[in-house]
């Protein structure tokens, strides 16, 4: 295949081809697109508390309703130095529905003012007391059982979004990007391409560049030898020869999407800069990707997408409705990111093509220590998107001193009753059934599978239509 | 058709070098290829080492993850026989045990120095020993194990990976979930004490138990070829002594062809690491057949007699490759160590700085990129092999390495210097394509048009038809950026 | 709660933040610097020496036993005309990462949090800064004699410049705190709410919920005792030891709402050096409990274990 030279931009760190290459490039036959038949043209995208959130200080029983919540909250929650105690005054403007359980009130901590209006605008489902039976405390176990939707084995390196992607794409394609150094548990499987780059003007085909007047031979010499392998009839070295040039076209294609987003959506691009976190930044990397693929940018195919945000390991300083406080901050950062996320998409036209699930690996103990608080069990998770149906689903947790474990913490049960919780694979398998157009048989089969054992302690029974997304 | 007795040829000594070590420097083919080395006799000296005790990280101290990776990297980068260290990834491969569960870099090191001192010794010992190794008794969950509630993990694990497999040649699977109950109650109670000597607490071991409905242990009533009647071990009183009576019953196991089921298997797993994936049946028994593999399980008489099978140097052929040609993806690992090793770069990595090529990033970080993160493989599968190796990521990971060793253009031996490792007098491009992709083990392996691709970048597409690489900007672009095109080209992530 | 912690209180005023480079070269000293209330040496302060309560570097400003440090960190600094370097690829807190790091530790972790949020390396803009996290440093004690006794704590932190010239450099910052207690501040009823939760904080978080032994993260022996479940996991609670449960013993033995056994009960003679068969002593494989402290425990116990008030003698 020849390639004419052609002059290549120099930018920090990375050199790439980005935005000067030819019409014959932009229709390059080993570049296809995503399976449209599969999911249309949707999009998901995974944002993952990292470190536990405390979920009884995220979704707070502000009254007592029919029951008790408001009471043990306070029993466990201390005011005074280091208290963690949250006030009905405090949570006067983050108001949402009642707990379907018990009637209780429920308010948002007040830093998710982002999580209110998206509440408000009925784009935010919130679903209480997620988790998965006998949990795991440590950050590592815990983290693995939610990213591969199975707590069963202790292998099962692929994660739940990448058994879905293994199934329905393949080498020549990149349907999925971190934004990250590393492709996160979420996405990991072994028969497609992801990309891992935090930001994508930084992405490029990391040449040796000692004097940049070499670089289109250099180039052009890659492209041939990546084409050579990948129109051959050995399966590995074709293989390789696809994903290559794949990967190669990608360090081109997709830091021109900064520039494209940066010139098109200018008033965007400084909104998640007026809130100058890097949640706000890694959303508007995806956001840039989404409008490159809204704009038609050539070899841009990316719908599934993962970010994380750490820092939720409070066990000391948490804080409570002070803005300065850590935990307070956290909400606040992830909130107002989310918000400017959905804004931006909404004026795109393509809110209604998104969905966004959040989740952390564990939530914390009821009782707080010192100034913080220790690991614990279920917790909320919230899932945002145009097509999505507001509202409060799942029981709020049993806080009450006498059903906590010995730990300290909340009980997972599946019998029926008022505090029967939610179990995580529920969450997803409605995502993966309603937005992903995946048949439950083939979810349970290939991705969650269900547990063994007793009914009312395990997960037997799952309910993929929770009724947030139909 | 060859054997032990068969000469080898400079591309056979090369491959014998690349597939059992670290790359193949072309002054270590030469010399193969002087002495009119048989593929015996090269093997023979390949493996003939005492295996060393090293331990990275060093006894009875506390080191962090990123010095013993580091130790390791460096013991790999001069490991005089590079064969033990291919085996020790192996075994960390088939043994997987990560960090992120154990907890203890201590403990991954001593597991990592039980690799080494077994990497070709006696299997059945080996597995006994890996047994009663505190690392893999933390990862397994040997040490939360009792009576009461005998944890199945490692009984599983056990069988399922480390030695059984989940199905033999046939297709018919090797044990059944009663067996795994079965063995999960003769390892429970074990425990390590803080010198990671492992001891049975009789009060957590099913022998002291009261629970007469337990009776005897038998297993294997429906596999293994033992008939109707299984294997039984006594209900009381075998106690520390019950958890090799199972090993040495899981090595008596016969598939259905009645042939050693664990003497198949690991042959099979050998031959997928050394020569490639999916290896005859008929090969396999005949590595197992000359090694004497099912009776003696000794390790490096199997992977001698798969070095010196045909089947080993399958993956070395030539151009042009069809639909049945045999190749294998390079571990990340081996591509690092590989690299540097032929391109003779040593990493720095002063004080508590990570070890790195001079003013690139650090080289675990890289590794970790690539998909291969030493003492964190993914999980007890151990790490996925061939094209799971690539993704976008993990392509771009090993070209972000690339650019560090080429780029390295400092003095000394930390830096990267062509001009030591070809000829600088050559001019002709195609003479100069092929010293590079013969010293990095490629040059047979590449298309006409491959060749003729990097002698297009060489000549800036025909411009130049002589090459002066004594001239400075030259050597600085266009022999660093030949080195770089061959290092991330498709042939060179094979093998 | 905490009786003595209001007379200071009313005059605090906020710490004073002085920026400070820590180590390294002076020319690489500003890719990235502390920004705390250092006051050690007079001359050109380092680090910090603060007493409990002392508002000008304890930002809580009461003396309860814990000096609560703000620190901050700036990358890009310009504090100091010797060092132009502008370009901060990574900043690394050391023990920030709660991966079993038997000295990780959440304070920082809250710093290297405040870092990628807020300064999200790599970047090149001058002066950007963190909000301050707080570090909590307790006091040692009171021990046996009815002394206290200082606590020092570091703050390790390793920045990696951006490509600047062709090099990348590096800058190590360190930052030493030492809590010391305040003149008359050593006394139980001023620095804790009762007999438990002086063992909870003063036994228990300093020596067995930290990491990889009886914290979430690990939960050595199946026995958390972080607060809130601690007195759960602990109190008329069967133990995991075969032996100990098999005779009868449990955690902490009560009998009745003020009795209790303390031969019996296996957290006291865990701490004592337990009989054979019945575990390690606890620490593990640390210098055993002051003998004090150990009373305390015992005393606890013999009174039946409350989970509030003060028990006569251990305050």
């Amino acid at each position: 295949m020849a390639i004419t030279r052609r002059q290549f931009l120099k930018r920090s760190g990375a050199v790439s081809a980005a935005a000067l290459l030819g019409p014959s490039l932009f229709t390059n036959p080993f570049v296809r697109r995503a399976l449209a038949d599969t999911i249309g043209d949707r999009y998901l995208v995974v944002l993952f508390l990292d470190g536990g959130n405390d979920g009884l200080n995220t979704v707070v029983p502000v009254d007592d309703g029919g029951g008790s919540l408001r009471t043990a909250y306070e029993a466990a929650r201390l005011t005074g130095t280091g208290g963690l105690r949250l006030t009905p005054s405090d949570l006067g403007t983050t108001l949402i529905g009642a707990d379907p359980n018990t009637g209780s009130q429920l308010g948002l901590h007040p830093g998710c003012t982002g999580f209110k209006q998206l509440y408000d605008a009925g784009k935010l489902a919130v679903i209480q007391g997620c988790g998965y039976p006998d949990y795991s405390l440590s950050h590592d176990q815990s983290r693995a059982i939610w990213m591969a939707g199975d707590p069963s084995t202790p292998g099962g390196a692929a994660g739940w979004v990448g058994k879905h992607l293994a199934a329905n794409y393949v080498g020549s394609e990149i349907p999925a990007v971190c934004i990250s150094d590393r492709i996160a548990g979420e996405l990991r499987q072994s028969t497609t391409s992801v990309l891992a780059v935090g930001r994508l003007r930084d992405l490029g085909f990391p040449y040796d560049d000692v004097s940049g007047d070499d670089l289109a031979a250099k180039r052009a010499a890659v492209a041939a030898l990546y084409d050579t392998a990948g129109s051959g009839t050995q399966s590995t070295i074709r293989y390789i020869g696809e994903s290559g040039t794949a990967t190669l076209l990608a360090s081109e294609s997709y830091p021109a999407l900064d520039d494209l987003y940066v010139t098109d959506r200018s008033a965007f691009n400084d909104a998640y800069d007026t809130v100058n976190r890097s949640t706000a930044r890694d959303l508007r990397e995806i956001a840039k990707m989404i409008y490159g693929v809204k704009q038609g940018a050539a070899n841009v195919h990316a719908r599934f997408f993962q970010l994380a945000n750490g820092g939720y390991d409070t066990h000391s300083d948490q804080g409570a409705a002070d803005p300065a406080g850590q935990h307070y901050g956290l909400h606040k950062e992830v909130g107002d990111s989310l918000k400017v996320f959905y804004d931006d998409l909404a004026d795109m036209g393509v809110a209604d093509k998104v969905c966004l699930v959040v989740w952390s690996e564990f939530s914390r103990r009821v009782p707080q220590n010192d100034s913080g608080t220790d690991h614990g069990s279920q917790g909320p998770m919230f899932v945002i998107g145009g097509a999505v149906t507001g509202g409060v689903y799942g029981n709020h947790p049993n806080i009450d001193p006498a059903a906590l474990d010995d730990n300290g913490n909340t009980v997972y049960s599946q019998a029926a009753g008022g505090f029967r919780s939610t179990d995580f694979r529920d969450v997803y398998g409605t995502i993966l059934k309603h937005w992903l157009n995946v048949p439950a048989p083939t979810i349970l089969s290939s991705v969650l599978p269900v547990d063994g054992g007793d009914p009312d302690t395990q997960w037997t029974a799952p309910n993929f239509d929770m009724g947030f997304l139909t | 058709m060859g054997d032990a007795s068969t000469v080898l040829t400079a591309a056979e000594a090369r491959h014998l070098l690349q597939r059992s070590g670290f790359g193949a420097t072309p002054a270590a083919v030469a010399k193969i290829v002087s002495r009119g080395d048989t593929r015996g006799t090269a093997v023979d000296r390949i493996l003939g080492f005492a295996p060393k005790k090293f331990q990275p990280g060093g006894k009875g101290k506390d080191p962090s993850l990123q010095e013993s990776h580091d130790k390791w990297i460096a013991f790999m980068l001069k490991a005089k026989f590079p064969l033990q260290e291919k085996l020790v990834l192996f075994w960390h491969d088939h043994f997987a045990t990560s960090n992120a569960k154990v907890g203890n870099v201590a403990q991954m090191a001593q597991q990592n120095l039980l690799l080494r001192l077994f990497c070709k010794g006696n299997f059945r010992d080996f597995v006994k020993a890996m047994t009663k190794n505190p690392a893999m008794m933390e990862f397994l969950d040997t040490v939360r194990s009792g009576r009461h509630h005998p944890n199945e993990n490692y009984a599983r694990e056990l069988q399922e990976l480390f030695t059984l497999g989940v199905l033999d040649s046939a297709g018919n699977p090797n044990y059944t979930q009663d067996d795994i109950v079965q063995i999960a109650r003769a390892f429970s109670g074990w425990r390590y004490d803080d010198k990671g000597v492992a001891f049975l607490d009789p009060d957590h071991h099913d022998f002291m138990a009261d629970f007469p409905e337990r009776g005897p242990k038998t297993i294997f009533t429906t596999r293994g070829g033992f008939g109707s009647g299984g294997r039984s071990f006594a209900a009381n009183g075998e106690g520390a002594a019950e958890i090799d009576t199972v090993i040495d019953i899981l090595f008596a196991h016969t598939d259905t062809d009645g042939k050693s089921t664990i003497a198949r298997r690991m042959a099979r797993r050998l031959l997928e690491y050394f020569a490639h994936a999916d290896p005859d049946l008929a090969v396999i028994d005949d590595v197992v057949q000359a090694s004497g593999f099912a009776a003696t399980w000794d390790v490096g008489a199997l992977v001698r007699a798969i070095l010196v099978h045909d089947a080993f140097y399958e993956t070395a052929v030539t151009p042009p490759f069809g639909p049945t040609t045999k190749k294998s993806v390079t571990w990340p690992i081996d591509y690092v160590v590989s690299t540097l090793r032929v391109l003779n770069v040593k990493p720095v990595g002063k004080h508590r700085d990570d070890l790195r090529v001079e003013g690139g990033d650090s080289i675990r970080n890289r590794l970790g990129d690539m998909g291969q993160s030493l003492f964190e493989p993914p999980s007890v599968f151990g790490w996925d092999w061939e094209t799971a190796w690539i993704s976008s990521a993990t392509l771009l990971a090993r070209f972000a390495f690339v650019r560090d060793v080429v780029g390295a253009r400092v003095k000394g031996k930390s830096g990267f210097h062509p001009e030591k490792l070809i000829d600088v007098k050559l001019t002709n491009p195609g003479a100069i394509v092929d010293a590079v992709t013969d010293l990095l083990g490629v040059g047979d392996q590449l298309t006409s048009g491959e060749r003729d691709v990097l002698i297009a970048y060489l000549t800036d597409g025909g411009l130049q038809p002589t090459i002066d690489l004594t001239n400075p900007d030259v050597l600085n672009v266009k022999l660093h950026g030949l080195f770089a095109l061959v290092l991330e080209s498709p042939a060179y992530q094979l093998h | 709660m905490l009786a003595a912690v209001a007379i200071i209180a009313a005059t605090a005023r906020p710490a004073a933040a002085i920026t400070v480079g820590g180590g390294g070269g002076a020319r690489t000293d500003c890719l990235a610097v502390f920004q705390a209330p250092v006051n050690t040496p007079a001359s050109h302060p380092r680090s910090i020496v603060c007493a409990d309560g002392d508002p000008t570097c304890d930002a809580d400003g009461v003396v309860n036993g814990v000096c609560a440090i703000a620190i901050a960190v700036c990358a890009n600094s310009t504090f100091s005309p010797m060092c132009t370097l502008a370009g901060v690829q990574s900043i690394t807190i050391a023990h920030a990462r709660d991966d079993g790091d038997p000295k990780f530790d959440p304070a920082m972790q809250a710093l290297q949090q405040r870092v990628q949020s807020e300064i999200d390396p790599p970047t090149s803009t001058t002066g950007l800064c963190t909000s301050p996290t707080t570090l909590r440093v307790p006091i040692r004690g009171p021990f046996g004699n009815g002394m206290c006794k200082p606590r020092k704590a570091v703050v390790d932190m390793v920045t990696l410049s951006t490509v600047i010239d062709g090099a990348v450099y590096r800058d190590a910052d360190r930052l030493r705190v030492r809590c010391e207690p305040a003149p008359d501040g050593c006394t139980a009823q001023a620095l804790f709410s009762g007999t438990f939760d002086r063992i909870q904080r003063q036994i228990f978080d300093q020596s067995c919920a930290v990491s990889g032994c009886h914290d979430s993260q690990s939960r050595a022996g199946d026995l958390l005792l972080e607060p809130g479940a601690a007195y759960t996991n602990l109190v008329d609670a069967a133990p995991a030891n075969l032996n100990a449960n098999a005779a009868g013993w449990k955690r902490v033995h009560v009998l009745d709402a003020t009795t209790g056994d303390p031969d019996t009960s296996l957290l006291l003679q865990k701490l004592l050096g337990p009989p054979a068969g019945f575990g390690a002593r606890m620490p593990f494989n640390r210098r055993p409990l002051d003998r004090a402290l150990i009373d305390v425990v015992e005393l606890w116990i013999a009174a039946g274990a409350p989970q509030t008030g003060w028990v006569p003698g251990t305050d």
